[in-house]
């Protein structure tokens, strides 16, 4: 009971923040958009094409700009060492993981909520063909990368180069999730039946079910000094 | 910070009783604590002098579970500190160097924000509480980035007493206060230990915490130098040899 009330205490205290400085959703739009203007500038591709790469280049979008807003979303608890505050508390160590883990979720997810459209106008696409499920694959597999960096961003916090070490250890690790959303995206996109897109959610949902665990579980450790 | 701040002990804030055994402190090379023996009981309020560097911090944040100890053995009522449940951290306070809020936010938001994090109930309530405690209830709702060092320190201890816990942890409190804050935070602490709170407090003023304390402990590249009950009538004695310390 303590480990919920923490997470949601957490949570609530990350929004709050958030909604006063905006740092963490501002930085990931400005630069989502700025990567959307240079995709398109740099490819103009047809509408086949658009709907072949569309998906590629909306997630190495989502992920570079989910490094920067990871960085950001941490340095909150490394000002005035607040993340020692946190672990005075009389709770599960990986409560801080599980916080941390929505309130990074969500500010990613909204930030690609408002990033899509752009795509979509960018690309001449409809991204919107199939909603229910491209909504699903956007949780799935912003959950994956939060899932990662939400860990890492508590190692790297520790390290004296903290802003190069997150890319460093999430990039490589974040390669299966990157690869599953992509296929699924791309399925979304063209005219291929859902079906070829379930082995790649069910990779999706494992892996966020797996990688949430096991970060869980070693977060405790990372926060010893 | 009136001196009647004393507010009754609940079951799960009493004061554990510590014990040091062999305990060192490695960071590489550098020993900042070497093979500390010591007890404390509760209802104790030892003040813990030395010279920079001396291992002051790092003995307090080990007492304050943010540090694990290299070697040697740390225990609350006969319970290793590393098999306590994170339960237990209610019943420690802590006062870093680092003030441990968040800038922006207010005063208020940041002690509530802590309120939920213990679990507390009627948590509007006990902030209200402490704000008036530690008089800093005219900048509730300033953000804290806005607030002075002296005032951002009295919302550290706020958040510290929030929990009324049984072991409090102090790293030089008065860091930043100005004399009339000084001045109520020692009877503050003095009204803690009349209401059976055991108080470990690392000061390099001797003449301004010893006066209070049951006990004075000096530490000197991380030994246990000098362990002196009844400090007060041995001021003089305390302050050659830190002054020698240093």
């Amino acid at each position: 009971m303590s480990t919920l009330r923490a997470t949601v205490a957490i949570f609530a205290k990350d929004l709050l923040a958030e909604r006063r400085t905006k740092d963490v959703v501002s930085a990931v739009l400005l630069f989502g958009f700025t990567i959307a203007v240079a995709f398109t500038f740099s490819f103009e591709p047809s509408s086949e094409q658009a709907r072949a790469i569309a998906g590629g280049l909306l997630w190495l979008a989502f992920l570079f700009a989910a490094v920067l807003g990871l960085n950001r979303g941490f340095a909150r608890e490394t000002a005035n060492q607040c993340l020692q505050g946190l672990r005075l508390a009389p709770a599960d160590p990986g409560a801080i993981y599980l916080g941390k883990l929505l309130s990074n979720t969500l500010f990613m997810l909204f930030a690609e909520l408002v990033l899509l459209p752009v795509f979509g106008v960018f690309f001449n696409l409809s991204l919107w063909a199939r909603p229910g499920w491209m909504l699903l694959v956007l949780l799935l597999g912003t959950w994956g990368v939060a899932a990662l960096g939400t860990m890492f961003s508590a190692v790297s916090a520790n390290t004296r180069m903290q802003e190069l070490m997150l890319p460093l250890l999430l990039l490589p690790l974040a390669v299966p999730v990157l690869i599953a959303a992509i296929e699924s995206t791309t399925v979304l996109l063209s005219d291929r039946p859902l079906a070829d897109a379930a082995l790649w959610l069910r990779f999706l949902a494992g892996f966020d079910i797996i990688f949430t665990v096991l970060c869980w579980l070693l977060f405790p450790y990372v926060l010893e000094e | 910070m009136p001196p009647h701040a004393s507010p009754d002990l609940p079951p799960e804030a009493t004061s554990p009783r510590l014990h040091l055994r062999q305990l060192s402190k490695y960071f590489g090379r550098f020993v900042a604590l070497d093979r500390l023996d010591l007890e404390v009981q509760p209802g104790e309020l030892v003040v813990v002098l030395g010279p920079n560097g001396a291992g002051k911090t790092t003995l307090l944040r080990i007492l304050a579970l943010l540090q694990q100890p290299s070697e040697g053995e740390l225990l609350f009522d006969d319970q290793p500190a590393r098999r306590l449940p994170p339960a237990f951290r209610q019943r420690l306070g802590f006062v870093g160097h680092e003030t441990f809020l968040y800038d922006e936010l207010t005063v208020e938001e940041n002690l509530r924000f802590y309120a939920r994090l213990y679990a507390l109930d009627a948590a509007a309530q006990r902030v209200g509480e402490v704000l008036g405690e530690m008089d800093i209830a005219p900048r509730a709702r300033s953000p804290v980035r806005s607030l002075s060092r002296g005032l951002k320190q009295r919302v550290a201890l706020a958040r510290a007493w929030l929990h009324r816990p049984g072991l409090l942890l102090l790293d030089e409190p008065s860091t930043g206060l100005d004399p009339p804050a000084r001045a109520r935070l020692f009877d503050w602490l003095a009204a803690c230990h009349r209401s059976g709170r055991t108080v470990i407090l690392s000061s390099h003023d001797p003449a301004e915490s010893l006066p209070l304390a049951t006990r004075a402990l000096l530490l000197e590249r991380g030994r246990l130098a000098l362990d002196l009950p009844d400090p007060p009538a041995r001021l003089k004695e305390i302050e050659a040899r830190l002054q020698a310390a240093n």
